[in-house]
């Protein structure tokens, strides 16, 4: 239903190096060699004919205008040349496995040739794909994920609460070091025994951070509106419910200007940076007189960045300074999402003409979690597997349904870069 | 202070039966919640491995913070800057303010607002030092931006044998934590972070003259201690010093400080000073102030503070206050004995912008930040 049938680029995991490669079909197109997608080749046909025209003109009269582009777009050009280079060795390959006149000591030699040019054909394949779609800005970084009931009462705070554990599972099983930053639970008594430290039961809103390089790009494409149907603990009728939940995905800027050059919020000219004269500070003050007369435990701190109206309060830890220094990580990490959001937007707004470019926006539904039916589908990729407690519990189940959306990120990608360039003719 | 209706403790009660317990002490849902999720934590960590039973433990711990007894007790610390500080009954829990005061005087003494003064080797001296708080976290401000802070010298003085074991056991715990760190930071920059630390020290004395005869005849004196030690001069003075009346101690002051914490940190009453009755401590503040300042009772140790710096030749004084009446009178003091350049009056928060709610002062002083008044510093 999405997009072009398409391909396994080497999977999201393997980017960040922690799975090894399986052999996964995804909507079962691809055979065991790897397809680039047609919207993926078609722009870089286009580009390595550009390369090669621009070339020819170089060669007739030097221009520095000229050379610069063909110094942007050689990368392109060389991954195409050899992604065909690939595709043509093992077109041939398979001719003469074909061709019955061939004889057998060639045909023995060809076969056992076949697996490496496979192998070839695949790195050419991701090489051209990394070539083309430029890397998230924030796809190296760590990341947070903010997780909040939406449409349901009690029960999207306790699907919220869920959420939030098949994250923390995921993390734990691939070894990826996560820690709750705030927990905030839903004042319902239905669930007993809340108001401890952890996600269990109803949650009115979690951060979670996943301090692992790369988190980022791994998770961003659980971002949206995430959906629940099932029938309720607390329903005598049998009635099936559906409820919602809202994850957001932002990235997690290291807390000290640790040596990372890419990311720098401490330079005003950097899109990280936050002016501190644009956000208003406020400490929960001690009632009353203060200083000696009071021994208050209040250490709660709220940020409100007052050009966008952005607010983050923080009360979790009982030291206020740190309280301080989660509350800027968080706002940091919601102002850099919301800022790339509003360019995205933009751009988006330019090529609204263009029909087929989807966006994901944090108020798209993007999941429903079937509790009847034991499935879990995503309506971006259409991708459903029915294995709905190996996704809750953060499972390969889990990273099946994320891989489909990383394929459809990638396809939304390129298919808004072809449209844009489409769009400046 | 809001009543506790039966409905909202039961509300409370259905989501943990522990809170109608920590809602006597706290009052509202959102604190009581953040302090069962705290005293959780701390019940679990106190006996994990061979008795988990941290449930009775913790119940224990709820009964008592609903008498009153302070949590920062019960959890045996508090938070104060960025450091955290051990302290318990016998002495008095830093105040978050105190740490907003003082991180900003470090900012300021950064900047040299103050007159050219050599952050390398500053001398400060911490009067009424309590745990300790106010020079481990000036140490910390000042000692790491410091290219080399061997030389930075911190004492704390207190009259109180427990204030001493506190801030003594405060300073063992930071070195402590340096000395890990610095098995796995380049070592050369800790080198001087951690000698200073090795170098503060705090020592027993009194503050107040004994102009009488009194039971503490045996503590000795300050100047005469800092004679003893061959360290006579000092450049910054900071104090938090005992600064509520009688009255107000009996009104405006929380029952649980006024319970459990020691009324010697916190009155400057004639029990607590040399001071053998009313009319003479009346005599002892009209004396000082020659009409000028209306002194009140609270404000005993601010005149001898001021004669402390004059001794000791102090370049930066930072006291605290209670409020923007008594750094009215302070700031009047200041400016009668005419040795200071300038007087500045210093709120809750000297960080952030006024919010418009707070009282003016008196007399034309400089107000900084937003909240209560709370510290008055003059510099020459
Ligand atoms: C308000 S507490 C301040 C403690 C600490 N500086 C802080 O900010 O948390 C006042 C301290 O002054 C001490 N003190 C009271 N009378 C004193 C005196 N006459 N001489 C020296 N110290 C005294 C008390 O023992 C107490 O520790």
């Amino acid at each position: 239903m999405f997009g072009a049938p398409w391909v396994c680029r080497r999977c999201l995991f393997c980017a960040t190096g922690l799975m090894r490669r399986r052999n996964l079909r995804f909507q079962s197109t691809a055979a065991s060699d790897e397809i680039v997608s047609p919207a993926l080749l078609g722009r870089a046909r286009s580009v390595s004919a550009e390369h090669s025209r621009l070339t020819q003109e170089l060669a007739e009269s030097f221009n520095t205008k000229t050379a610069r582009r063909i110094g942007e777009i050689s990368s392109v050009a060389n991954a195409f040349a050899d992604w065909e280079k690939a595709t043509d060795s093992l077109t041939e390959l398979h001719s003469l496995l074909a061709d019955p006149t061939t004889d057998a000591e060639l045909r023995s030699l060809a076969s056992s040739d076949v697996d490496s040019a496979q192998t070839a054909l695949r790195a050419a394949g991701s090489a051209l794909t990394t070539a083309l779609v430029p890397a998230h800005p924030f796809a190296s970084l760590p990341c947070l994920i903010e997780v909040r009931p939406a449409a349901g009462g009690s029960e999207a705070a306790l699907f919220a609460g869920e959420l939030v554990r098949m994250y923390m599972a995921l993390s734990n099983r691939l070894g990826w070091p996560a820690a709750l930053l705030s927990v905030t639970h839903a004042d319902v008594s239905t669930t007993g025994g809340g108001g401890s430290d952890d996600a269990a039961g109803a949650l009115a809103e979690a951060v979670l951070e996943i301090k692992r390089a790369g988190a980022y790009d791994a998770l961003r494409g659980e971002a949206g509106v995430h959906r629940v149907q099932r029938v309720p603990a607390t329903e005598k009728n049998g009635r099936v419910h559906t409820s919602t939940a809202t994850v957001m995905v932002l990235p997690s800027f290291p807390e000290h200007g640790t040596g990372n050059d890419e990311v720098n919020f401490e330079d005003p000219n950097s899109d990280y940076y936050v002016d501190p004269r644009e956000v208003r500070v406020d400490i929960m003050r001690a009632r009353g007189a203060g200083g000696q007369h009071v021994n208050t435990t209040d250490s709660a701190v709220r940020l409100t960045h007052e050009p966008t109206g952005i607010v983050v309060s923080m009360q979790d830890a009982r030291s206020q300074h740190r309280n301080r220094e989660k509350a800027w990580h968080i706002l940091r990490g919601r102002l850099a999402a919301a800022r790339r959001e509003a360019r995205e937007e933009e751009a988006l707004r330019l090529r609204r003409s263009v029909v087929g470019v989807a966006k994901t926006g944090r108020n798209d539904k993007v999941r429903t979690y079937n509790y009847g039916q034991r499935r879990v589908t995503d309506h971006r990729s259409g991708f459903t597997v029915h294995d709905l407690d190996g996704v809750i519990e953060g499972g390969e189940a889990l990273q099946r349904v994320m891989e489909s959306v990383k394929a459809w990120l990638m396809d939304q990608e390129i298919k808004a870069m072809v449209s844009e360039e489409e769009a400046k003719k | 202070m809001p009543r506790l209706t039966p409905s909202f403790l039961r509300r409370a009660e259905k989501i943990n039966p522990l809170l109608p317990l920590l809602l006597r002490a706290c009052r509202d849902l959102r604190s009581a919640q953040n302090e069962l999720r705290w005293l959780t934590e701390y019940a679990r960590g106190c006996n994990s491995g061979a008795h988990p039973r941290w449930k009775p433990l913790l119940l224990d711990l709820c009964k008592h913070r609903s008498q009153g007894v302070p949590l920062q007790y019960l959890l045996g610390s508090e938070y104060f800057g960025e450091l955290e500080i051990r302290c318990g009954p016998g002495v008095l829990i830093p105040r978050q303010e105190t740490a907003s005061s003082v991180s900003y005087l470090a900012s300021r003494l950064r900047q040299g607002d103050f007159g050219d003064l050599n952050l390398n080797r500053l001398r400060v001296i911490d009067v009424c030092t309590g745990t300790g708080c106010i020079p481990l976290l000036l140490h910390r401000l000042l000692s790491r931006c410091c290219h080399d802070s061997s030389s930075l010298r911190l004492l704390g003085v207190d009259v109180s044998p427990i204030a001493l074991h506190y801030a003594t056991l405060n300073r063992q715990l930071l070195l402590d934590s340096l000395l890990d760190e610095s098995r796995t930071m380049a070592p050369l920059r800790l080198d001087g972070i951690i000698s200073s630390l090795l170098s503060m020290s705090f020592i027993q004395a009194d503050v107040l003259p004994s102009s009488v005869q009194s039971q503490r005849s045996t503590i000795p004196q300050l100047l005469p201690a800092l004679r003893h030690l061959g360290e006579p001069s000092w450049d910054v003075l900071i104090s938090n010093p005992p600064y509520i009346s009688s009255r107000a101690f009996a009104t405006t002051t929380s029952r649980s400080v006024r319970k459990f914490e020691p009324r010697v940190a916190l009155v400057p009453s004639t029990t607590n000073t040399c001071f053998r009755s009313k009319p003479e401590l009346r005599e002892y503040l009209h004396h000082v102030n020659q009409g000028v300042a209306k002194l009140e009772e609270g404000d005993l140790f601010y005149p001898r503070l001021l004669d402390l710096a004059d001794e000791m030749s102090v370049k930066v004084c930072l006291f605290e206050v209670a409020d923007l009446s008594q750094a009215s009178r302070v700031s009047l003091l200041i400016r009668s004995r005419e040795k200071w350049k300038s007087v500045e009056m210093w709120r809750d928060e000297p960080t952030l912008p006024p919010d418009g709610d707070g009282q003016e002062p008196k007399g034309s002083f400089r107000v900084l930040g937003r909240g209560c008044g709370r510290s008055v510093v003059c510099w020459r």
